[in-house]
Protein backbone atom coordinates (compact mmCIF):
# COMPACT_ATOMS: atom_id res chain seq x y z
CA UNK A 1 0.00 0.00 0.00
CA UNK A 2 3.10 2.29 0.68
CA UNK A 3 4.61 1.30 -2.78
CA UNK A 4 1.44 2.75 -4.44
CA UNK A 5 0.69 5.67 -2.85
CA UNK A 6 4.47 6.80 -3.10
CA UNK A 7 4.06 5.71 -6.70
CA UNK A 8 0.64 8.13 -6.89
CA UNK A 9 2.69 10.77 -5.32
CA UNK A 10 5.32 10.26 -7.96
CA UNK A 11 3.25 10.50 -10.68
CA UNK A 12 1.56 13.46 -9.64
CA UNK A 13 4.73 15.20 -9.32
CA UNK A 14 5.96 14.65 -12.21
CA UNK A 15 2.69 15.33 -14.08
CA UNK A 16 1.80 18.37 -11.98
CA UNK A 17 5.07 20.16 -10.63
CA UNK A 18 7.99 19.37 -13.32
CA UNK A 19 9.63 22.27 -12.22
CA UNK A 20 11.04 20.73 -9.03
CA UNK A 21 13.34 18.59 -10.81
CA UNK A 22 14.41 21.48 -13.60
CA UNK A 23 14.78 24.05 -11.04
CA UNK A 24 18.57 24.29 -11.49
CA UNK A 25 18.13 25.31 -15.22
CA UNK A 26 15.25 27.95 -14.43
CA UNK A 27 17.00 29.67 -11.59
CA UNK A 28 16.28 33.14 -12.83
CA UNK A 29 13.40 35.71 -13.18
CA UNK A 30 12.32 36.30 -16.37
CA UNK A 31 9.37 39.16 -15.99
CA UNK A 32 6.99 41.85 -13.72
CA UNK A 33 4.29 40.50 -12.86
CA UNK A 34 1.96 43.32 -11.55
CA UNK A 35 -1.44 43.13 -10.61
CA UNK A 36 -3.46 46.06 -10.73
CA UNK A 37 -1.30 48.13 -8.59
CA UNK A 38 1.79 48.60 -10.55
CA UNK A 39 3.24 50.92 -13.56
CA UNK A 40 6.16 51.98 -14.86
CA UNK A 41 7.80 55.26 -16.29
CA UNK A 42 10.73 56.12 -17.91
CA UNK A 43 13.29 58.86 -16.57
CA UNK A 44 16.75 60.80 -17.99
CA UNK A 45 17.32 60.73 -14.35
CA UNK A 46 16.91 58.57 -11.23
CA UNK A 47 13.38 60.05 -10.65
CA UNK A 48 13.25 63.68 -11.93
CA UNK A 49 13.39 64.17 -16.07
CA UNK A 50 10.39 62.51 -17.26
CA UNK A 51 12.04 60.62 -20.57
CA UNK A 52 10.00 63.02 -23.56
CA UNK A 53 10.45 61.83 -26.84
CA UNK A 54 10.28 64.59 -29.56
CA UNK A 55 11.63 63.06 -32.50
CA UNK A 56 11.40 59.98 -33.69
CA UNK A 57 11.68 56.83 -31.73
CA UNK A 58 10.79 53.13 -31.58
CA UNK A 59 9.37 51.59 -28.19
CA UNK A 60 8.43 48.13 -27.67
CA UNK A 61 7.24 45.68 -25.04
CA UNK A 62 6.61 41.93 -24.84
CA UNK A 63 3.53 40.97 -22.44
CA UNK A 64 1.25 38.98 -21.29
CA UNK A 65 -2.54 39.74 -20.05
CA UNK A 66 -4.53 38.00 -17.03
CA UNK A 67 -7.65 37.27 -15.98
CA UNK A 68 -8.98 40.20 -13.28
CA UNK A 69 -12.67 39.79 -11.86
CA UNK A 70 -12.73 43.44 -12.08
CA UNK A 71 -14.92 44.64 -15.18
CA UNK A 72 -12.14 47.05 -16.22
CA UNK A 73 -10.20 47.55 -18.84
CA UNK A 74 -6.62 47.19 -18.42
CA UNK A 75 -3.95 49.68 -20.01
CA UNK A 76 -1.01 48.27 -21.34
CA UNK A 77 0.63 50.99 -22.73
CA UNK A 78 -0.16 55.19 -22.37
CA UNK A 79 1.45 57.67 -25.19
CA UNK A 80 0.87 61.20 -23.79
CA UNK A 81 1.58 64.83 -24.81
CA UNK A 82 0.25 67.79 -24.57
CA UNK A 83 -3.28 66.74 -26.34
CA UNK A 84 -2.53 63.51 -26.73
CA UNK A 85 -3.86 60.78 -24.92
CA UNK A 86 -3.28 57.84 -26.77
CA UNK A 87 -3.82 55.01 -24.79
CA UNK A 88 -4.07 50.83 -26.00
CA UNK A 89 -6.29 48.74 -23.59
CA UNK A 90 -7.77 45.27 -23.35
CA UNK A 91 -11.56 44.28 -23.54
CA UNK A 92 -11.97 43.06 -20.21
CA UNK A 93 -14.49 40.91 -21.62
CA UNK A 94 -13.72 39.93 -25.15
CA UNK A 95 -10.26 38.53 -24.67
CA UNK A 96 -8.84 38.98 -27.99
CA UNK A 97 -9.56 42.36 -28.07
CA UNK A 98 -7.50 45.42 -27.67
CA UNK A 99 -8.82 49.14 -27.77
CA UNK A 100 -7.00 52.18 -28.97
CA UNK A 101 -8.40 55.68 -27.32
CA UNK A 102 -7.15 58.72 -28.10
CA UNK A 103 -8.34 61.28 -25.39
CA UNK A 104 -12.31 60.39 -25.55
CA UNK A 105 -12.01 59.00 -29.17
CA UNK A 106 -12.41 55.42 -29.81
CA UNK A 107 -9.50 54.66 -32.75
CA UNK A 108 -9.71 51.40 -34.03
CA UNK A 109 -10.39 47.83 -32.12
CA UNK A 110 -8.23 44.90 -32.81
CA UNK A 111 -9.45 41.81 -32.49
CA UNK A 112 -6.90 39.38 -32.64
CA UNK A 113 -6.91 35.48 -34.60
CA UNK A 114 -4.95 33.73 -32.26
CA UNK A 115 -3.84 35.58 -29.31
CA UNK A 116 -5.87 36.12 -25.90
CA UNK A 117 -4.77 38.33 -23.13
CA UNK A 118 -6.51 36.70 -20.29
CA UNK A 119 -3.48 33.70 -20.26
CA UNK A 120 -0.21 34.15 -18.63
CA UNK A 121 1.69 32.09 -20.56
CA UNK A 122 1.03 33.64 -23.88
CA UNK A 123 3.32 36.53 -24.84
CA UNK A 124 2.90 39.21 -27.29
CA UNK A 125 5.37 41.78 -28.88
CA UNK A 126 3.72 45.55 -29.25
CA UNK A 127 5.82 47.91 -31.00
CA UNK A 128 5.10 51.79 -31.22
CA UNK A 129 7.18 53.86 -33.82
CA UNK A 130 7.43 57.49 -34.41
CA UNK A 131 8.61 58.40 -37.77
CA UNK A 132 8.21 62.05 -39.38
CA UNK A 133 5.16 62.93 -37.04
CA UNK A 134 3.48 60.04 -37.67
CA UNK A 135 3.15 57.09 -34.71
CA UNK A 136 2.47 53.38 -36.07
CA UNK A 137 1.19 50.75 -33.85
CA UNK A 138 1.44 46.90 -34.56
CA UNK A 139 2.04 43.59 -33.24
CA UNK A 140 3.77 40.52 -33.84
CA UNK A 141 0.42 38.31 -33.68
CA UNK A 142 -2.47 38.27 -36.79
CA UNK A 143 -4.83 40.80 -36.41
CA UNK A 144 -8.03 42.60 -37.56
CA UNK A 145 -9.30 46.14 -37.46
CA UNK A 146 -13.28 46.73 -36.63
CA UNK A 147 -13.02 49.18 -39.67
CA UNK A 148 -11.55 49.77 -43.61
CA UNK A 149 -8.18 50.28 -42.31
CA UNK A 150 -4.82 48.69 -43.40
CA UNK A 151 -2.94 50.00 -40.61
CA UNK A 152 -2.77 51.56 -37.02
CA UNK A 153 -0.88 54.60 -38.01
CA UNK A 154 -2.37 58.39 -37.18
CA UNK A 155 -0.35 61.84 -37.62
CA UNK A 156 1.03 63.37 -34.45
CA UNK A 157 3.38 65.95 -34.06
CA UNK A 158 3.99 66.20 -29.88
CA UNK A 159 6.42 65.57 -28.02
CA UNK A 160 5.21 62.32 -25.78
CA UNK A 161 6.38 60.32 -22.64
CA UNK A 162 5.61 56.94 -22.61
CA UNK A 163 3.86 54.87 -19.71
CA UNK A 164 3.45 50.88 -19.40
CA UNK A 165 0.40 49.46 -17.58
CA UNK A 166 -1.47 52.39 -16.80
CA UNK A 167 -3.08 55.48 -18.07
CA UNK A 168 -2.38 58.47 -15.19
CA UNK A 169 -5.57 60.62 -14.72
CA UNK A 170 -4.48 64.15 -13.18
CA UNK A 171 -1.45 62.39 -11.97
CA UNK A 172 -3.36 59.41 -10.45
CA UNK A 173 -3.12 55.65 -12.04
CA UNK A 174 -5.73 54.10 -13.55
CA UNK A 175 -6.70 50.94 -15.79
CA UNK A 176 -3.84 49.25 -14.31
CA UNK A 177 -2.67 46.14 -16.19
CA UNK A 178 -3.00 43.34 -14.91
CA UNK A 179 -0.27 40.33 -16.40
CA UNK A 180 3.65 40.11 -16.97
CA UNK A 181 5.76 42.39 -18.43
CA UNK A 182 8.30 40.40 -20.18
CA UNK A 183 10.52 43.07 -22.03
CA UNK A 184 10.84 46.69 -22.88
CA UNK A 185 13.41 48.16 -24.88
CA UNK A 186 13.94 51.73 -26.15
CA UNK A 187 15.38 53.18 -29.57
CA UNK A 188 15.91 56.93 -30.25
CA UNK A 189 15.23 56.16 -34.19
CA UNK A 190 11.82 54.48 -35.98
CA UNK A 191 13.34 51.22 -36.93
CA UNK A 192 12.94 49.98 -40.49
CA UNK A 193 10.12 47.59 -40.77
CA UNK A 194 12.51 44.50 -41.97
CA UNK A 195 14.19 45.10 -37.99
CA UNK A 196 10.34 45.07 -36.72
CA UNK A 197 9.98 41.82 -38.91
CA UNK A 198 12.78 40.46 -37.53
CA UNK A 199 11.70 40.95 -33.78
CA UNK A 200 8.65 39.56 -34.77
CA UNK A 201 9.78 36.40 -35.92
CA UNK A 202 12.72 36.40 -33.42
CA UNK A 203 11.38 36.83 -29.83
CA UNK A 204 14.56 36.20 -28.29
CA UNK A 205 16.94 38.45 -30.55
CA UNK A 206 17.08 42.51 -31.18
CA UNK A 207 19.60 42.18 -33.75
CA UNK A 208 20.93 39.40 -36.31
CA UNK A 209 24.42 39.64 -35.35
CA UNK A 210 26.70 42.19 -33.03
CA UNK A 211 27.84 44.75 -35.73
CA UNK A 212 24.16 45.60 -36.39
CA UNK A 213 24.03 49.48 -37.26
CA UNK A 214 20.41 49.60 -35.47
CA UNK A 215 22.02 48.80 -31.95
CA UNK A 216 23.64 51.84 -31.87
CA UNK A 217 20.14 53.36 -31.56
CA UNK A 218 19.24 51.40 -28.57
CA UNK A 219 18.96 53.20 -25.69
CA UNK A 220 16.86 51.25 -23.17
CA UNK A 221 16.44 47.68 -22.83
CA UNK A 222 14.78 45.83 -19.64
CA UNK A 223 14.37 42.11 -20.32
CA UNK A 224 13.79 41.85 -16.44
CA UNK A 225 16.08 38.62 -16.30
CA UNK A 226 17.57 38.66 -13.17
CA UNK A 227 19.34 35.61 -10.90
CA UNK A 228 16.57 34.18 -8.51
CA UNK A 229 18.99 35.46 -5.64
CA UNK A 230 18.46 39.14 -6.36
CA UNK A 231 15.22 40.59 -5.39
CA UNK A 232 15.14 43.57 -8.05
CA UNK A 233 16.03 44.13 -11.28
CA UNK A 234 18.47 47.13 -12.32
CA UNK A 235 16.74 49.80 -13.94
CA UNK A 236 19.22 51.53 -15.23
CA UNK A 237 20.63 50.95 -18.79
CA UNK A 238 23.60 52.36 -20.40
CA UNK A 239 23.53 52.77 -24.16
CA UNK A 240 26.76 52.15 -26.22
CA UNK A 241 27.60 56.23 -25.52
CA UNK A 242 27.37 55.30 -21.65
CA UNK A 243 23.98 57.86 -21.30
CA UNK A 244 22.07 56.28 -18.87
CA UNK A 245 18.06 55.64 -19.13
CA UNK A 246 16.10 54.81 -16.16
CA UNK A 247 12.24 52.65 -15.59
CA UNK A 248 10.89 53.21 -12.61
CA UNK A 249 8.62 50.91 -11.15
CA UNK A 250 5.86 52.79 -9.28
CA UNK A 251 3.42 50.32 -6.53
CA UNK A 252 0.76 51.77 -5.46
CA UNK A 253 -0.01 51.81 -1.66
CA UNK A 254 -1.69 48.70 -1.09
CA UNK A 255 -0.46 46.51 -3.86
CA UNK A 256 3.01 44.55 -4.59
CA UNK A 257 4.85 43.61 -7.58
CA UNK A 258 6.68 40.74 -8.09
CA UNK A 259 9.38 39.29 -10.02
CA UNK A 260 8.41 35.80 -11.73
CA UNK A 261 10.10 32.97 -13.92
CA UNK A 262 7.19 33.39 -16.41
CA UNK A 263 8.29 34.39 -19.89
CA UNK A 264 8.22 34.04 -23.48
CA UNK B 1 4.32 6.36 5.68
CA UNK B 2 6.91 9.06 6.32
CA UNK B 3 7.86 9.05 2.91
CA UNK B 4 3.92 9.47 1.37
CA UNK B 5 4.24 12.88 4.00
CA UNK B 6 7.77 14.42 1.86
CA UNK B 7 6.45 13.68 -1.11
CA UNK B 8 3.09 15.42 -0.26
CA UNK B 9 4.86 18.05 1.28
CA UNK B 10 7.04 18.43 -2.09
CA UNK B 11 3.72 18.65 -3.93
CA UNK B 12 2.04 21.48 -2.28
CA UNK B 13 5.09 23.70 -2.18
CA UNK B 14 5.89 22.70 -6.04
CA UNK B 15 2.66 23.50 -7.41
CA UNK B 16 3.18 27.43 -7.42
CA UNK B 17 3.05 28.11 -11.07
CA UNK B 18 5.79 30.66 -11.16
CA UNK B 19 8.26 31.29 -8.47
CA UNK B 20 8.23 35.26 -7.70
CA UNK B 21 9.88 37.58 -5.46
CA UNK B 22 8.29 40.82 -4.30
CA UNK B 23 10.24 43.84 -6.07
CA UNK B 24 11.43 46.50 -4.01
CA UNK B 25 10.67 49.03 -6.19
CA UNK B 26 9.65 53.11 -5.69
CA UNK B 27 6.87 53.08 -3.51
CA UNK B 28 4.50 55.88 -5.00
CA UNK B 29 2.44 57.47 -2.46
CA UNK B 30 -0.61 57.71 -4.45
CA UNK B 31 -3.87 56.48 -3.29
CA UNK B 32 -6.91 56.11 -6.11
CA UNK B 33 -9.13 59.56 -6.67
CA UNK B 34 -12.78 59.45 -4.83
CA UNK B 35 -15.20 58.73 -7.49
CA UNK B 36 -19.00 58.55 -6.92
CA UNK B 37 -19.50 55.57 -8.64
CA UNK B 38 -23.43 56.53 -8.85
CA UNK B 39 -25.23 53.41 -9.52
CA UNK B 40 -29.33 52.19 -10.16
CA UNK B 41 -28.91 48.83 -8.91
CA UNK B 42 -32.75 48.01 -8.84
CA UNK B 43 -33.56 50.40 -11.70
CA UNK B 44 -36.59 49.15 -14.09
CA UNK B 45 -37.26 46.47 -11.59
CA UNK B 46 -40.15 48.21 -9.74
CA UNK B 47 -43.00 50.28 -11.20
CA UNK B 48 -42.78 53.40 -8.44
CA UNK B 49 -39.02 53.06 -7.02
CA UNK B 50 -35.51 52.99 -7.88
CA UNK B 51 -32.47 53.60 -5.50
CA UNK B 52 -29.77 55.45 -6.25
CA UNK B 53 -26.16 54.85 -4.67
CA UNK B 54 -22.78 56.72 -4.47
CA UNK B 55 -19.30 56.26 -2.67
CA UNK B 56 -19.53 58.04 0.56
CA UNK B 57 -17.05 60.58 0.76
CA UNK B 58 -14.74 60.94 4.00
CA UNK B 59 -12.73 63.58 3.92
CA UNK B 60 -12.93 66.53 6.55
CA UNK B 61 -13.63 69.61 3.72
CA UNK B 62 -17.12 67.29 2.94
CA UNK B 63 -20.18 69.84 2.82
CA UNK B 64 -22.88 67.93 1.39
CA UNK B 65 -24.15 65.94 -1.70
CA UNK B 66 -26.79 67.28 -3.73
CA UNK B 67 -28.81 65.79 -6.18
CA UNK B 68 -30.80 67.24 -8.48
CA UNK B 69 -33.48 65.84 -10.84
CA UNK B 70 -34.06 67.34 -14.01
CA UNK B 71 -37.39 68.07 -13.45
CA UNK B 72 -35.94 70.58 -11.22
CA UNK B 73 -36.41 68.83 -7.47
CA UNK B 74 -33.30 69.71 -5.61
CA UNK B 75 -32.44 67.58 -2.55
CA UNK B 76 -29.50 68.30 -0.40
CA UNK B 77 -27.77 65.60 1.94
CA UNK B 78 -25.69 67.16 4.31
CA UNK B 79 -24.77 63.90 6.16
CA UNK B 80 -21.57 62.34 4.45
CA UNK B 81 -21.65 58.27 5.76
CA UNK B 82 -25.38 58.51 3.52
CA UNK B 83 -24.67 56.59 0.18
CA UNK B 84 -27.99 55.94 -1.01
CA UNK B 85 -30.89 57.70 -1.93
CA UNK B 86 -34.54 56.11 -2.67
CA UNK B 87 -36.82 57.95 -5.29
CA UNK B 88 -40.23 57.85 -5.96
CA UNK B 89 -41.63 57.87 -9.39
CA UNK B 90 -44.30 56.66 -11.86
CA UNK B 91 -44.25 53.45 -13.79
CA UNK B 92 -42.48 53.36 -17.00
CA UNK B 93 -40.47 56.90 -16.06
CA UNK B 94 -36.80 57.93 -16.59
CA UNK B 95 -35.09 60.51 -14.72
CA UNK B 96 -31.93 61.60 -15.12
CA UNK B 97 -30.04 62.60 -11.46
CA UNK B 98 -27.38 65.26 -11.36
CA UNK B 99 -25.07 64.43 -8.78
CA UNK B 100 -22.92 66.75 -7.23
CA UNK B 101 -20.39 66.60 -4.23
CA UNK B 102 -19.77 69.89 -2.70
CA UNK B 103 -16.52 70.04 -0.95
CA UNK B 104 -13.30 72.14 -1.34
CA UNK B 105 -13.64 71.11 -4.94
CA UNK B 106 -16.79 70.01 -6.17
CA UNK B 107 -17.25 67.08 -8.14
CA UNK B 108 -20.17 65.89 -10.58
CA UNK B 109 -21.65 63.14 -12.02
CA UNK B 110 -25.04 62.26 -13.54
CA UNK B 111 -27.09 59.18 -14.06
CA UNK B 112 -29.94 57.99 -15.60
CA UNK B 113 -32.42 55.78 -13.60
CA UNK B 114 -36.07 54.63 -14.60
CA UNK B 115 -39.40 52.57 -13.16
CA UNK B 116 -40.41 49.48 -15.63
CA UNK B 117 -43.79 49.77 -17.29
CA UNK B 118 -46.88 47.91 -15.17
CA UNK B 119 -47.13 44.63 -16.82
CA UNK B 120 -50.32 44.12 -19.48
CA UNK B 121 -51.42 41.45 -20.48
CA UNK B 122 -50.17 39.58 -23.75
CA UNK B 123 -50.73 37.63 -26.31
CA UNK B 124 -54.12 39.30 -26.67
CA UNK B 125 -56.51 37.54 -29.22
CA UNK B 126 -60.04 39.04 -30.42
CA UNK B 127 -62.06 36.05 -32.57
CA UNK B 128 -65.71 36.75 -34.03
CA UNK B 129 -68.10 34.12 -33.77
CA UNK B 130 -69.61 33.33 -37.25
CA UNK B 131 -72.55 32.48 -35.73
CA UNK B 132 -73.82 35.10 -33.51
CA UNK B 133 -71.30 37.52 -33.96
CA UNK B 134 -69.95 37.85 -31.04
CA UNK B 135 -66.32 38.54 -30.43
CA UNK B 136 -64.47 36.23 -27.61
CA UNK B 137 -60.87 38.01 -26.13
CA UNK B 138 -58.34 35.33 -25.04
CA UNK B 139 -55.24 36.90 -22.99
CA UNK B 140 -52.14 36.17 -21.21
CA UNK B 141 -52.99 37.38 -17.87
CA UNK B 142 -50.60 39.63 -16.21
CA UNK B 143 -47.78 38.93 -14.20
CA UNK B 144 -48.03 42.23 -12.39
CA UNK B 145 -48.03 42.19 -8.55
CA UNK B 146 -50.64 40.14 -7.08
CA UNK B 147 -50.68 43.19 -4.27
CA UNK B 148 -51.11 45.99 -6.61
CA UNK B 149 -53.52 44.31 -9.15
CA UNK B 150 -56.97 45.89 -8.97
CA UNK B 151 -58.86 45.33 -12.21
CA UNK B 152 -58.49 44.57 -16.32
CA UNK B 153 -60.92 46.96 -18.26
CA UNK B 154 -62.63 45.66 -21.58
CA UNK B 155 -62.14 48.21 -23.90
CA UNK B 156 -63.71 48.46 -27.79
CA UNK B 157 -63.48 50.58 -30.50
CA UNK B 158 -64.70 51.10 -33.88
CA UNK B 159 -61.60 53.10 -35.06
CA UNK B 160 -58.22 51.79 -33.80
CA UNK B 161 -56.82 54.27 -31.90
CA UNK B 162 -58.79 56.15 -30.51
CA UNK B 163 -63.00 56.67 -29.24
CA UNK B 164 -62.69 53.38 -27.25
CA UNK B 165 -65.53 52.75 -24.72
CA UNK B 166 -65.51 50.27 -21.52
CA UNK B 167 -67.28 47.44 -22.20
CA UNK B 168 -66.41 45.63 -18.71
CA UNK B 169 -64.49 44.96 -16.14
CA UNK B 170 -62.75 41.72 -14.22
CA UNK B 171 -61.53 42.13 -10.72
CA UNK B 172 -59.52 38.66 -10.57
CA UNK B 173 -56.14 38.89 -12.08
CA UNK B 174 -56.22 34.97 -13.61
CA UNK B 175 -59.12 36.29 -15.31
CA UNK B 176 -58.20 35.24 -19.21
CA UNK B 177 -61.12 35.46 -21.26
CA UNK B 178 -63.85 37.88 -22.01
CA UNK B 179 -66.88 37.50 -24.55
CA UNK B 180 -68.33 40.67 -26.17
CA UNK B 181 -72.13 40.64 -26.96
CA UNK B 182 -72.85 44.03 -27.87
CA UNK B 183 -71.72 44.20 -31.57
CA UNK B 184 -73.09 44.43 -34.68
CA UNK B 185 -73.06 41.54 -37.42
CA UNK B 186 -70.47 42.44 -39.94
CA UNK B 187 -68.78 45.15 -38.11
CA UNK B 188 -64.99 45.68 -37.80
CA UNK B 189 -64.38 46.25 -34.18
CA UNK B 190 -60.72 46.82 -31.71
CA UNK B 191 -60.06 45.94 -28.49
CA UNK B 192 -57.56 46.27 -25.47
CA UNK B 193 -57.17 45.47 -22.00
CA UNK B 194 -55.87 47.46 -19.50
CA UNK B 195 -54.48 46.24 -16.41
CA UNK B 196 -55.12 48.87 -13.73
CA UNK B 197 -53.11 48.83 -10.14
CA UNK B 198 -54.28 50.08 -7.08
CA UNK B 199 -52.93 53.04 -7.28
CA UNK B 200 -54.95 53.54 -10.22
CA UNK B 201 -52.32 53.13 -12.68
CA UNK B 202 -52.43 51.37 -15.71
CA UNK B 203 -51.21 49.64 -19.05
CA UNK B 204 -52.72 49.08 -21.81
CA UNK B 205 -52.50 45.54 -24.13
CA UNK B 206 -52.08 45.90 -27.61
CA UNK B 207 -54.91 46.57 -30.09
CA UNK B 208 -56.68 43.60 -31.44
CA UNK B 209 -59.79 43.65 -33.87
CA UNK B 210 -62.38 40.95 -34.13
CA UNK B 211 -61.87 40.31 -38.47
CA UNK B 212 -58.37 41.69 -39.42
CA UNK B 213 -54.29 41.08 -38.71
CA UNK B 214 -52.98 44.59 -39.14
CA UNK B 215 -49.63 44.38 -39.95
CA UNK B 216 -47.51 47.79 -40.43
CA UNK B 217 -44.11 47.45 -41.90
CA UNK B 218 -41.58 48.51 -39.12
CA UNK B 219 -38.19 49.81 -38.87
CA UNK B 220 -35.93 50.54 -35.85
CA UNK B 221 -31.88 51.45 -35.77
CA UNK B 222 -29.86 51.53 -32.34
CA UNK B 223 -26.62 53.82 -32.06
CA UNK B 224 -24.54 53.14 -29.04
CA UNK B 225 -21.48 55.38 -27.76
CA UNK B 226 -18.36 54.62 -27.08
CA UNK B 227 -16.56 57.96 -25.81
CA UNK B 228 -18.39 58.17 -22.54
CA UNK B 229 -17.11 57.40 -18.91
CA UNK B 230 -19.53 55.18 -16.77
CA UNK B 231 -22.22 55.03 -19.24
CA UNK B 232 -22.77 54.11 -22.97
CA UNK B 233 -25.79 56.04 -24.49
CA UNK B 234 -28.06 54.64 -26.71
CA UNK B 235 -30.10 56.18 -28.96
CA UNK B 236 -32.73 54.77 -31.73
CA UNK B 237 -34.98 55.81 -34.89
CA UNK B 238 -38.05 54.03 -35.90
CA UNK B 239 -41.07 55.13 -38.58
CA UNK B 240 -43.98 54.09 -36.66
CA UNK B 241 -46.34 57.61 -35.74
CA UNK B 242 -46.97 57.98 -32.26
CA UNK B 243 -50.63 55.99 -32.46
CA UNK B 244 -49.14 53.03 -33.70
CA UNK B 245 -46.19 52.85 -31.22
CA UNK B 246 -46.47 50.57 -28.45
CA UNK B 247 -43.21 49.85 -26.48
CA UNK B 248 -39.53 49.55 -27.58
CA UNK B 249 -37.77 46.90 -25.45
CA UNK B 250 -33.64 47.43 -24.82
CA UNK B 251 -32.11 43.54 -24.63
CA UNK B 252 -28.17 43.69 -23.44
CA UNK B 253 -25.35 41.07 -23.18
CA UNK B 254 -21.61 40.85 -23.01
CA UNK B 255 -21.08 38.23 -24.98
CA UNK B 256 -20.49 38.28 -28.99
CA UNK B 257 -21.80 34.91 -29.01
CA UNK B 258 -25.27 35.35 -27.55
CA UNK B 259 -27.98 36.89 -29.07
CA UNK B 260 -29.05 39.79 -26.76
CA UNK B 261 -32.19 39.43 -27.00
CA UNK B 262 -32.14 35.91 -25.26
CA UNK B 263 -30.36 37.93 -22.23
CA UNK B 264 -30.63 40.87 -20.41
CA UNK B 265 -34.13 42.78 -20.40
CA UNK B 266 -32.44 46.56 -19.83
CA UNK B 267 -35.78 48.65 -20.33
CA UNK B 268 -38.69 49.07 -21.35
CA UNK B 269 -39.78 52.30 -23.27
CA UNK B 270 -43.39 52.99 -23.43
CA UNK B 271 -42.84 56.73 -24.11
CA UNK B 272 -43.10 57.28 -27.94
CA UNK B 273 -40.92 60.68 -27.34
CA UNK B 274 -38.39 59.43 -25.89
CA UNK B 275 -35.23 58.01 -28.18
CA UNK B 276 -32.57 57.78 -25.94
CA UNK B 277 -30.97 56.00 -22.73
CA UNK B 278 -27.53 56.61 -21.24
CA UNK B 279 -26.99 52.98 -19.92
CA UNK B 280 -24.73 52.85 -16.78
CA UNK B 281 -26.23 49.68 -15.15
CA UNK B 282 -23.19 47.61 -14.57
CA UNK B 283 -21.29 48.85 -17.14
CA UNK B 284 -18.03 48.20 -15.79
CA UNK B 285 -15.33 49.99 -17.44
CA UNK B 286 -14.55 49.88 -21.31
CA UNK B 287 -16.00 46.46 -21.23
CA UNK B 288 -18.41 46.42 -24.42
CA UNK B 289 -22.00 45.63 -24.32
CA UNK B 290 -24.19 44.26 -27.26
CA UNK B 291 -27.54 45.88 -27.91
CA UNK B 292 -30.82 44.52 -29.64
CA UNK B 293 -34.37 46.50 -29.65
CA UNK B 294 -37.29 45.34 -30.15
CA UNK B 295 -39.51 47.21 -31.53
CA UNK B 296 -43.20 46.69 -30.87
CA UNK B 297 -46.48 48.59 -32.84
CA UNK B 298 -50.06 48.86 -31.30
CA UNK B 299 -51.25 45.50 -33.31
CA UNK B 300 -48.42 43.43 -32.04
CA UNK B 301 -46.10 43.35 -35.07
CA UNK B 302 -42.60 43.16 -33.72
CA UNK B 303 -39.46 44.30 -35.50
CA UNK B 304 -35.93 44.01 -34.19
CA UNK B 305 -32.57 46.48 -34.74
CA UNK B 306 -29.73 45.01 -35.69
CA UNK B 307 -27.04 44.19 -32.89
CA UNK B 308 -25.03 47.23 -32.13
CA UNK B 309 -22.11 47.34 -29.26
CA UNK B 310 -21.24 50.00 -27.69
CA UNK B 311 -19.17 50.25 -24.67
CA UNK B 312 -18.06 52.93 -21.77
CA UNK B 313 -15.08 55.28 -22.04
CA UNK B 314 -11.96 53.11 -20.63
Amino acid sequence: MKNILLLIFIILIQTSCIDIFTSNEENYYESIHIQGGGWLKFYEDNSINELTFENDFTFQVWFSGQLNTNDEANCILSLNGLNTNINIYRNPTIHNQLMVYDNTSLISILEFNNFVFNQNESFILLTVRKSQNQICIDFNNDYTYNDSRNSLCFDNNETLNLIVGANLENDYPENLWYGYIDEIRLWDVALQDSIINFHNMNPDKISSSYNDEHLTNLIGLWDFRIDMEQESFSNIFLDIYQNPIFINLYTLDSAINKMSQNGR
Amino acid sequence: MKFSYLFLFLFIIGCDDFPSSVIDSDQAEIDYNYTMDLKGLNTGSYTNVCTLYWNQYNELDFQYYSLNLISNNLINIENSLVNKFVFQMNPASFEKIYFDLIADDIISDSIEIYTRPILPVKKLTAAANAESWNTTLYWENSNEDENKFEKYKILRSEMPYDNYILIGELENQSDSTFIDTLTVWGQEYFYKVETITVDNYSRSSIIKSNIFDNSLSNEININASNNLSGRINLNWNHNLQENEFYQIEIWRTNSQNIDPINDFLLATITDYQKNTLDDSYLIGDGMTWFYKLKLKDNFGNITFSEKQAGNSLP
